[in-house]
């Protein structure tokens, strides 16, 4: 028993030292599965340890408030980096992407041609994230708000956008307020159908990054910031559903 | 599609905060239940209701007052960085605290209910032999409650394997610090990598049965576990 104790005092001691030098990402649920395969390049040419963790925006910032050990915060806005920026958890914040909104539904053929269609299905549900912790969520809310006629519809609120797509991808009945990169990177039995909501308002998320004060890898931190902005990785997530920070015009 | 490689980095974490955990209670627990059943009835049921709590309270509500005291500004995260210079939120420290609290009940109840089945007259008669109140506690006291105390350390680790919300709450989601496993086939859910969800959950579901066939075999098997001397 002593043993057995001492064992895994070591385990956990040691398993803290292993971890130590790992880039940890707080991820935004829509930019997820883009960073994943980014991030295999990045770990091939920098050879640098990292983990990611997803989440909505606004739970990542309670997080990173509270003390979590974040080097890198990937939100879906600028409000949340913005707001660490002054409070002093962070150095830097800049823009990484944009991300685009898109009403997703899993059937291949769908008749919605733009957000009015819905009307004609009385009591459709709609899965939207969380809009008070997730910016795609607060977007949706306003073109749904907006657009549709209050009694029409039913609310599914998922924690983040991966849960609101993992939400539709159940029923066919359901239309998800997603980002365009998640369908990108569907496994190929969930394609579905989605319509752009460009014309129907602000669908326009430009997203900011933050470098996360810690006491150790800044030299990882500003690795990982020129690769991110780097014109390779830009043009790769424009494949992954977003639009180029660098793009001049907004369509 | 190929299947996925197991992540094994979650259940290891599991297990390890599982051990570490019950480990832990039951260091805690053996003389603390024994002091609780000594205690006059008045002053034993307010303690035995505030133990039992973790059990009927939401995980919600365990973990919301944990972020609030392990927290930067609550009184035990700031006590323990003074003391370590380390954050108790979103630690696996943080978590082994969360989870002690989490399953306190399931390991002080079985050893409780194993002193209190202990009879008076074994223990009158090794104090009239002339040993010593330690003396009973280790000679006489453990090794009659030795059933109850494998229960608890059973139920503790199985009970903390399965632990969801709390962890939800303190832990945060971090790779092999408070990704728990648990915490992985969530994600692995609203991710929809379901297959990975699938082996995660699949190998949950074995470990616990194996658990729960192991508990019901010492408590079936009445005064019949002599190998385990």
């Amino acid at each position: 028993m002593k043993r057995l104790l001492l064992f895994l005092i070591l385990q956990v001691g040691l398993g803290d030292i292993a971890r130590a030098n790992c880039l940890r990402i707080a991820s935004s649920a829509n930019f997820t599965s883009s960073l994943k395969i980014i991030l295999q390049d990045f770990k091939e040419i920098h050879n640098v340890c990292t983990s990611i963790s997803s989440s909505s925006s606004g739970k990542l910032y309670h997080q990173i408030q509270n003390s979590a050990p974040f080097h890198i915060f990937l939100s879906a806005n600028k409000e949340y980096p913005a707001k660490l920026l002054e409070q002093g958890y962070t150095t830097d914040i800049f823009p990484y992407a944009k991300g685009e909104l898109i009403l997703w539904n899993r059937s291949s053929k769908s008749n919605i041609q733009q957000i009015k269609d819905l009307e004609k299905m009385p009591g459709i549900k709609l899965a939207i994230a969380n809009p008070r912790t997730a910016p795609y969520g607060t977007a949706a809310i306003e073109i749904i708000k907006a657009k549709l006629t209050r009694d029409r519809y039913q609310i599914l609120k998922g924690e983040n956008v991966g849960q609101a797509l993992q939400y539709a991808t159940a029923d066919q009945d359901i239309f998800a307020f997603i980002s365009k990169s998640q369908v990108l990177s569907l496994p190929s039995n969930f394609k579905g159908t989605f319509i752009n909501l460009g014309k129907e308002g602000n669908n326009n998320l430009t997203q900011y990054a933050a470098i996360i004060r810690q006491k150790n890898m800044s030299h990882e931190q500003g690795l990982f910031k020129s690769f991110l902005l780097s014109k390779k990785v830009q043009e790769k997530l424009q494949s992954l559903g977003y639009r180029s920070i660098y793009a001049s015009s907004s369509h | 599609m190929p299947a996925p490689a197991i992540d094994w980095e979650s259940l290891i974490l599991s297990i390890k905060l599982a051990s570490i955990s019950s480990a832990l209670l039951l260091i805690i627990c053996i003389p603390g239940a024994w002091f609780i059943q000594a205690l006059p009835r008045k002053a034993k049921a307010p303690i035995e209701a505030i133990s039992t709590l973790p059990m009927v309270l939401p995980p919600t509500v365990l973990g919301f007052y944990l972020l609030v005291f392990l927290g930067p500004h609550g009184w035990i995260g700031q006590f323990w960085q003074n003391f370590s210079d380390t954050k108790l939120v979103f630690s696996f420290s943080g978590l082994v605290i969360g989870s002690m609290v989490y399953s306190l009940p399931f390991v002080l109840q079985p050893i409780l209910n194993a002193y209190n089945n202990i009879s008076p007259a074994a223990i009158q008669l090794a104090s009239s032999l002339g040993a010593s109140p330690l003396d009973r506690f280790f000679t006489v006291i453990i090794p009659h409650s030795k059933r109850g105390i494998i229960s608890a350390a059973v139920l503790g680790f199985a009970h903390t394997l399965g632990e969801f919300g709390v962890v939800l709450l303190i832990g945060g989601n971090i790779s092999g610090e408070t990704r728990v496993v648990s915490i992985a086939i969530y994600d692995h859910v609203e991710a929809l990598e379901y297959s990975s969800a699938h082996q995660l959950s699949g190998i949950l579901l074995l470990i616990s049965f194996i658990i729960l066939i192991i508990l019901s075999f010492f408590n079936s098997k009445k005064g019949g576990y002599s190998w385990l001397r």
